[in-house]
């Protein structure tokens, strides 16, 4: 698929996912991109792995949600769900369980969507479809190309710095430098010999690097051609027909147009 | 013509400054299309601001440097220079400017304005002749120095230069490195025909080349013959420079009254030499 | 004993597709007073072998991993839950392959000064112990002790920051390819720099992927090859092994190859034992007997 197409869906669906208010609907979407990941061929393992890094974020602010949240007050909670449970701050009851599962929802597929865009596409072909879909803001004089160029470049630069920092760390840990010691000040003064290394050695690398990008007769966007030709295909435009459709459907629900309240019966039915 | 000319280079650094260096002082000297020349030199000799002159990353304080009968002063052909003449540097890390490596050789090419579909043949081609073609897709920051070297000569060759300067190409690589780019490199040579360009402190990768400029001090103080270059242990010495170890023998067994004959370079000359004595 | 390991082994990435065992029961000893060799080439599992030395990478103990595993290090067990990193820090000094990339402080004398205020000694220790090391590396006080170390040339870089290790007095040092990048000059300065050092620090131990490096400074090398040791020889008889090392991928050293062709083609050498000046001599020997 098109770069740019992947980008304008993930965009439209973070926006939608705002306007999601129903399990129902969260559990459709689920099942929409559980199909993505079985089209693209992404192990699911791998998927879910990236849940793991926000996982501690999820299960806090959930948490958060539930105790903090009172509901509707004690006596309009236990009209609708019959129960009530409050310790000092703390409250517990129906509403906010109900919140915190929609706001997990909506940050796991919040998360997950974006997840499988950056696993299908490769950063030159996100940069590619950054700087076309930001082709308008070249009639102001915005430089797009040089920006996309930064962004690839440092995409390409930071598991190299990663590496330059735990080296220099480690040899000034060999010389007796502790990194985890004292109050906030020694900690942020026990980083210089760190950081001045990193970038005496990242200038380094920049003025390598532009000597090499010299070399190889970069000269901006001037004349440039790509490689890899981004060209709309046929599944390009099902996908975002779709997408706008799905959009449309969700709105449609959120805003209660044409008094399609019939629907919301059933769906919290 | 000579594909390059290089005529009474002067470089400074920090020029009319106090703290004014001259690195490269009256540098002349023709390369011709096909030669496989190695520059030599200790650290400190200019070698590297050579490299740099020879495609106009730097200009020259005074003196010329010509490119297919194009200075690389003139500021609206830089790109033809640049063309013809490809650098490799010294540090495979900080060569690579995208994160996939097809699209970091395509790069060359891209920015040539070359067409998308020929683009792609380059990119095949220049993996090829370095022997990655099955890393196509891959990354680079998990293959070794010597395949990320390999990668650079290939982000350089996409762009189909006519001359090729290899920067201390080698000299962060492990032995097993070095071996797979100096391979790379006669490969190349022997198939392409490219002009090599071989700056190294390493006098047994020096022994490859037809012809030796030796640097000391931003002067040339050798230009010949390879073979008789590298054979003569004292001059070399006395430009800080050291002889690949059979040189260094045989200067030693003659010193003792051994009159071995010839140049002798290599580990078969010197045995030769002492077996035809025997 | 300097250093004793027994059945070390590490493993990168567990239980992920990319799992790669780095060392595999690695047994070693390095004697008090050994200047001992490790070769192998990039990936072998040395930097791995190193790191645990001074506690950099801790002693993995994962299921039945390690579970009889022996670490010690100048007398610390470094199989411990909490070894005494400070003072595995101060007796194991680690010079890191382009140490001149840690560089950071305004002078050469603050630099070097680095390592010794951080073992919290006195100010007039840290003088005495500043000059003492830019003397070991062969870097003149006066001259460079209040310059920016930015403004040094590269071999004199490498030399202040090998001088910020040996500032501590480490009882072991250890060095990572310690002449990688330096042109041929450079790299004979800091090997005959390693043997005045050798003096005031009892036991090195040095990585390198360069055999005549190891042939010319190691009275024992250790051969690594896919996180396992092939074998702990002296250099002599190492060299004389010519299959075992060309078997591993490594080269010998240019000495002992040409001894080896000039032997073979039946001059009366031994080629093994052999450096540049016997070959020299061995040579002349043979014209002379005639």
């Amino acid at each position: 698929m098109d770069p740019r197409a992947k980008l304008l869906i993930t965009i439209a669906y973070i926006v939608m996912l705002f306007f999601v208010d129903y399990f129902v609907v969260y559990a459709f979407i689920a099942v929409l991109l559980l199909v993505v990941i079985f089209l693209s061929k992404v192990p699911l393992h791998k998927v879910l792995r990236s849940i793991k890094a926000v996982l501690f974020l999820l299960i806090f602010t959930f948490i958060l949600t539930i105790v903090f949240n009172q509901g509707q007050g004690e006596e309009a909670e236990i009209a609708k769900f019959g129960w009530y449970a409050h310790w000092g701050i703390f409250t517990v009851c129906g509403s906010g369980l109900l919140l915190g599962g929609k706001l997990i929802c909506r940050l796991l597929l919040l998360v997950l969507g974006p997840t499988m865009l950056t696993f299908t596409t490769t950063p030159v072909a996100l940069t590619d479809a950054v700087e076309y879909l930001l082709t308008p803001l070249k009639w102001v004089k915005v430089p797009v190309h040089a920006f996309a160029m930064i962004m690839s470049i440092a995409l390409s630069l930071i598991p190299g710095l990663m590496e330059e920092t735990t080296k220099i760390m480690n040899a000034q840990k060999a010389r007796g430098a502790s990194f985890d010691h004292g109050n906030i000040f020694k900690r942020a003064a026990a980083l210089l010999p760190v950081l001045i290394p990193l970038f005496v050695s990242s200038f380094k690398r920049s003025d390598d690097l532009a000597d090499a990008m010299d070399s190889r007769c970069y000269r901006g966007a001037k004349g440039r051609t790509k490689m890899k030709v981004l060209k709309f295909r046929l599944i390009d435009y099902l996908a975002m027909l779709l997408t706008v459709a799905l959009f449309f459907f969700i709105l449609m629900l959120f805003y209660n147009w044409w008094g399609f309240a019939w629907i919301n019966i059933i769906l919290v039915a | 013509m000579s594909i390059i000319s290089v005529k009474n280079l002067i470089y400074k650094y920090n020029e009319d400054e106090e703290d004014e260096v001259t690195a490269l002082n009256g540098l002349s000297f023709d390369v011709e299309e096909g030669e496989f020349i190695a520059l030599i030199g200790s650290n400190g000799s200019g070698k590297s601001t050579l490299a740099k002159l020879l495609n106009g990353l730097k200009e020259p304080s005074s003196g010329t440097v010509t490119v297919d009968g194009i200075d690389t002063t003139d500021k609206p052909h830089i790109f033809d220079v640049r063309k013809t003449v490809g650098v490799v540097f010294q540090n495979p890390d900080n060569q690579m400017v995208a994160s996939i490596i097809e699209d970091d050789i395509a790069f060359g090419p891209e920015n040539l304005g070359v067409p998308p579909k020929e683009i792609d043949e380059r990119v095949d081609w220049a993996l090829a002749c370095v022997g990655m073609s099955e890393h196509r897709k891959g990354t680079p920051h998990r293959l070794s120095g010597g395949q990320k070297q390999r990668i650079a000569i290939a982000g350089v060759l996409a762009i189909k230069p006519r001359v090729i300067v290899l920067d201390e190409a080698t000299s962060m690589l492990d032995p097993r490195g070095k071996k797979e780019v100096m391979d790379v490199i006669e490969g190349i040579r022997e198939r392409e025909n490219m002009t090599v360009i071989m700056i190294t402190h390493f006098p047994d990768e020096a022994a490859r080349a037809d012809r030796v400029i030796a640097l000391d001090r931003g002067r040339i103080v050798l230009d010949e013959n390879a073979h008789s270059a590298l054979s003569d242990v004292e001059r070399l010495r006395a430009y800080g420079l050291d002889a690949p170890l059979p040189a260094r023998i045989a200067y030693e067994l003659r010193r003792r009254g051994i009159a071995l004959e010839g140049e002798i370079v290599t580990n078969s000359e010197l045995k030769e030499a002492i077996w035809r004595l025997k | 004993m300097a250093v004793e390991i027994k059945d070390l082994s590490y493993v990168y990435n567990p239980g992920s597709p990319f799992e790669t065992r780095a060392l595999d029961n690695v047994t070693l000893n390095v004697d008090d007073g050994d200047f001992f060799g490790i070769i192998g080439h990039t990936g072998s599992g040395k930097s791995t072998l190193i790191s645990h030395l001074n506690a950099l990478t801790r002693v993995q103990k994962k299921k039945k991993l390690n579970a009889s595993a022996v670490l010690r290090v100048c007398g610390i067990d470094l199989t411990a839950k909490k070894p005494d990193l400070k003072s595995v820090r101060e007796k194991v000094g680690m010079v890191f392959q382009y140490p001149e990339y840690q560089l950071f402080a305004d002078t050469v004398r603050q630099d070097v000064a680095f390592g010794p205020k951080n073992l919290k000694l006195g100010e007039e220790e840290i003088n005495k112990r500043v000059r003492e090391a830019l003397a070991l590396v062969g870097l003149d006080y006066a001259e460079v002790s209040e310059r920016s170390p930015f403004d040094l040339s590269g071999g004199q870089k490498r030399r202040v920051a090998i001088a910020g290790v040996i500032a501590m007095r480490p009882e072991l040092l250890i060095l990572d390819e310690p002449t990688a990048g330096l042109d041929p000059r450079g790299k004979k300065e800091i090997l005959a720099l390693l043997h005045s050092i050798k003096r005031t620090c009892p036991t090195i131990i040095m990585v390198s992927h360069n055999m005549d490096e190891v042939a010319a400074c190691c009275n024992k090398v250790a051969v690594m090859s896919g996180g396992k040791i092939a074998g702990v020889f002296p250099p002599k008889e190492l060299f004389a092994r010519r299959e075992l090392i060309s078997s591993l991928g490594l080269e010998l050293p240019t000495v002992t190859e040409l001894a080896f062709e000039l032997a073979e083609s039946g001059l009366d050498i031994d080629p093994s034992a052999l450096g540049e000046e016997e070959l020299t001599e061995a040579i002349a020997a043979q014209f002379r007997n005639k």
